[in-house]
């Protein structure tokens, strides 16, 4: 039986309540809000493709992020590691040749680089014992300023007007694969992507490492693994999905180097592998999930029914529900068994 | 505060006590009591059920049968607390202080525990210094535990519990890490406290302690009181003897196979591993044995045996590749310690195998099914992976032929290593160790708190082991189980080291003695 008195409830209702309350304050009707952020993410096509366009990255993410936290370390830094990646392919691009040797080149770039920046913070956890958030979370701040800089310095666009890259080679994009749309080729990729990475997890020896140094790495040390290379290794493997993540985005989608391409991406991600408890299989179900809600969200704030920052909040509001949520049948059983 | 005969008696007594663990019986009826300013020591081996009557009089356990009296009266102990506010005090073998907080922090730490709310470090420290005066300890408030030697953090933790009105103070094994001053001057302490009226409690399986400062010894053995007498009508010789039991007691016959083939290694022995002059550290840095050299050979079991804290632990670590000795070499199957190579990984590639002696923490990963449990330090080896995955039905089918070999009750491999018991989850860990290519087994405590006929079992997958001609290390503290199936043994007793021994030509009484560090006689 469900009992209504667990902290989750709680919670749930705690902040619907708040968010209600907030959207009431700023004399908006929350079942207005409700309806034309469903309306757009569901009913139009824009809406529903503007999602799945925007799974592709989450998916990749937040499989990087499942293999991270699998192994109990926290990589909150995809950001970082997307832009080091996203750079490091554009600043080489120029070199690449053209066709699909020349993608998957490009693709290999944005790991090659997301990993690295990962791997900073994987060698610093590996040799010196630093803690990943801190890290992670500082060499983001880097990342952002380096990009802030490249995209007004070294690698500003030929015109010097608008702090940008010039376009990557027309032969570099991922094509599209739907006609009309802009649903693009790395949608396979973000495939391959789920498919390789549930098979490392779920009968990989890479993936049984994680899990034991992620659950007891006393056990790993004892079955002579090295739980310390391996979590820093692990980072590194984490960053180049953030730095696929990244490569994929310009090539399908923008085209060259900006300013805040994914805005958010590597936090989101984190969320979408909570909420299916770090199964790769079920990521980009939790990836489209995700999508949809901004997607949603996004014609809210463009409509101007409620103020920015309360679409932020409620973004948050959401996540936590979702986190709730994923938490309580997992407790239901032990309940169920202490009742008798 | 008086030493008339008649109230000594009885001050807190214990009345058929009985405390189970699920099927480990780790006290059985036992009777016990101390009075007001008398030094009770409390002898016996490891797993006698020392440290559960300590548990129990500090409220950690309550028994499961008979009952605690204090003055007469019964009390029911059931949490620290309540332990506390009775007046007994517990200074625990293992130092309860955060390491990097300051000697009154630690002790502030359990005031405001017991709700004194707000801290008025002032008056606080004065009052310790007060109890520290009393004791005849002068502390250093301010300094940080973790530039303290074990004596003074031990001094710190003797005024940690005598900062309540303590009429019981119990004391476990404090004499373990101490050396000989710091031991004569523990010993004032508590012949002062015993002037002052205080109940003492000691723990010890030194013989030494027990003629040096108590008035009474009660001895244990299997969880069982089969002495208790004034120490002045006891002799060492006698307190051993109760210690080990005799070869013909029920637990001894139990487990031994009597088919087994003894009489040391046999003659051109090939040594597996050989310790050179090795030193090993504990944990807290102090130096727990030094100069040891030993062979394994191949198609012996040799016993470690020794109360615990004396560097066993520390050699099975190194010999397993998880760490490597603070001085000396060892040298097994072909690798140095000294090596590059010298890991875990590599050993186990080589053929060793370990039972770990915390099967929790380093032998299982709990929440992970047997089959995967299975893979741990087989994760390296080509049988179980293809192209870098597991080949799941091969593994489950070796599982499940081994869970049946090994008579584990479990529903499938696919069942989580946590729903099954402890002896469950040891064999299935000996399944996983024991196999044809095991050249070293490192065993520690295997059949520790299982049941007798678990352990009979493990038994006899040790000698099953030792007859295909792998060197088992039997890392034991039961004298029983080292009689019954090691062919040698060596004791690591108080930083010295008796033995290597044959078993057969050996006395239960000799390695009792050698394990109480009381006598070295040469066999």
């Amino acid at each position: 039986m469900t009992r209504l008195n667990r902290p989750e409830v709680y919670g749930i209702v705690f902040v619907v309540a708040l968010v209600v309350g907030a959207i009431l304050v700023a004399g908006a009707n929350p079942f207005e809000v409700a309806r034309a952020a469903v309306q757009r993410a569901l009913f139009t096509r824009a809406g529903f493709l503007e999602a799945l366009l925007r799974t592709v990255p989450l998916t990749i993410m937040g499989l990087g992020i499942a293999l991270s936290f699998r192994a109990g370390v926290f990589n909150i830094g995809m950001d970082g590691q997307l832009i080091a990646g996203s750079a490091l392919a554009v600043a080489l691009a120029p070199w690449l040749p053209g066709g699909a040797a020349g993608i998957a080149l490009f693709l290999a770039l944005g790991i090659a680089g997301g990993a690295a920046w990962g791997g900073i913070a994987g060698l610093i956890k590996a040799r010196l014992g630093g803690n990943e958030i801190i890290t992670t979370i500082m060499l983001t701040y880097v990342a952002t300023q380096l990009l802030s800089w490249l995209v007004r310095g070294p690698m500003q666009e030929k015109m010097r007007i608008i702090p940008r890259s010039d376009p990557i080679d027309a032969a570099l994009r991922l094509p599209v694969i739907v006609e009309g749309t802009r649903i693009h080729a790395g949608f396979l990729v973000a495939v391959l992507a789920v498919v390789a990475t549930a098979f490392v997890v779920r009968r990989g020896r890479y993936g049984f490492k994680l899990d034991v140094v992620g659950q007891n790495a006393s056990a790993a040390a004892y079955a002579g693994m090295n739980p310390a290379a391996i979590a820093g290794m692990v980072l590194a493997v984490s960053g180049g999905f953030a730095g696929l993540a990244g490569a994929v985005e310009i090539s399908g989608v923008y085209g060259r180097l900006q300013e805040g391409f994914a805005p958010g991406f590597g936090i989101s991600a984190i969320a979408v592998a909570l909420v299916v408890r770090l199964n790769p299989w079920l990521v980009p179900v939790s990836a489209l999930g995700f999508s949809l809600l901004y997607a949603g969200l996004g014609s809210v704030a463009q409509k101007a029914l409620v103020p920015f920052p309360l679409i932020n909040i409620i973004e948050g509001a959401v996540v936590f529900l979702f986190l709730a949520a994923s938490v309580m049948p997992a407790r239901v059983p032990a309940g169920a068994k202490s009742d008798g | 505060m008086t030493s008339d005969p008649s109230e000594r008696v009885g001050f807190v007594a214990l009345q058929a006590v009985t405390k189970r663990f699920g099927p480990v019986v780790a006290n059985r009826s036992v009777d016990l009591q101390v009075g007001a300013g008398e030094v009770l020591a409390l002898v016996g081996e490891n797993g006698a059920g020392k440290s559960t009557i300590v548990n129990m009089l500090s409220g950690l356990f309550m028994p499961d049968e008979g009952r605690i009296l204090m003055e007469g009266q019964p009390v029911r102990l059931h949490s620290p607390s309540v332990a506390v506010r009775a007046g007994i005090g517990t200074v625990h073998q293992h130092y309860m202080l955060v390491p990097t907080l300051t000697a009154l922090d630690n002790i502030a730490l359990q005031q405001t525990e017991l709700g004194l709310g707000r801290l008025d470090r002032a008056a606080l420290a004065a009052r310790v210094r007060q109890v520290a005066a009393d004791l005849g300890f002068s502390l250093d408030l301010d300094s940080r535990i973790d530039g303290l030697d074990v004596a003074q953090q031990q001094r710190i933790e003797i005024v940690k519990s005598m900062m309540h009105a303590v009429r019981l103070l119990i004391l476990d094994e404090p004499t373990a890490v101490l050396g000989a001053d710091d031991r004569r001057h523990l010993f004032e302490v508590i012949a002062r406290l015993k002037g002052q009226g205080t109940a003492v409690i000691l723990i010890t399986h030194k013989l030494e302690d027990v003629f040096a400062i108590a008035d009474r010894a009660v001895i244990l053995r299997g969880g069982r009181v089969v002495a208790a007498s004034r120490v002045a009508d006891l002799t060492a010789a006698a307190i051993v003897a109760h210690m080990v039991g005799t070869a013909d007691s029920g637990k001894a016959e139990a487990i031994a196979t009597g088919s087994h083939r003894r009489g040391g290694a046999p003659a051109g022995a090939t040594a597996v591993c050989r310790v050179r002059g090795v030193t090993l550290r504990r944990a807290n840095g102090s130096v727990a044995v030094s100069g040891l050299d030993v062979d394994l050979n191949a198609g012996e079991i040799l016993a470690l045996a020794g109360v615990e804290g004396n560097g066993q632990s520390e050699l099975v670590a190194c010999l397993a590749g998880m760490s490597r000795p603070y001085g000396g070499t060892i040298e097994s199957l072909g690798e140095r310690s000294d090596g590059r190579r010298w890991g875990a990984a590599r050993l186990r590639a080589l053929g060793l195998r370990h039972v770990p002696e915390d099967r929790r923490r380093y032998g299982i990963v709990g929440p992970m099914s047997l089959a995967r449990n299975y893979l741990l330090g087989n994760q390296d080896r080509p049988a179980f992976f293809r192209w870098g995955l597991v080949k799941t039905r091969r593994l489950r089918d070796a599982v499940a032929a081994r869970l049946a070999e090994y008579q584990v009750v479990a529903p499938g491999p696919e069942t989580p290593m946590q729903n099954l018991s402890g002896g469950n989850q040891q064999k299935t860990v000996l399944a996983r160790e024991l196999g044809a290519d095991t050249r070293i087994l490192l065993a520690a405590h295997p059949s520790r708190g299982l049941d007798i006929k678990t352990i009979r079992f493990v038994h006899s997958v040790l000698e099953e082991a030792r007859a295909k001609g792998a060197a088992i290390l039997l890392q034991s503290s039961d004298i029983d189980e080292i009689m019954a199936v090691a062919d040698r043994v060596i004791v690591f007793s108080d930083g010295r080291v008796f033995g290597p021994a044959a078993c057969d030509t050996l006395s239960r009484a000799q390695l009792g003695s050698w394990i109480a560090g009381h006598q070295e006689v040469t066999p």
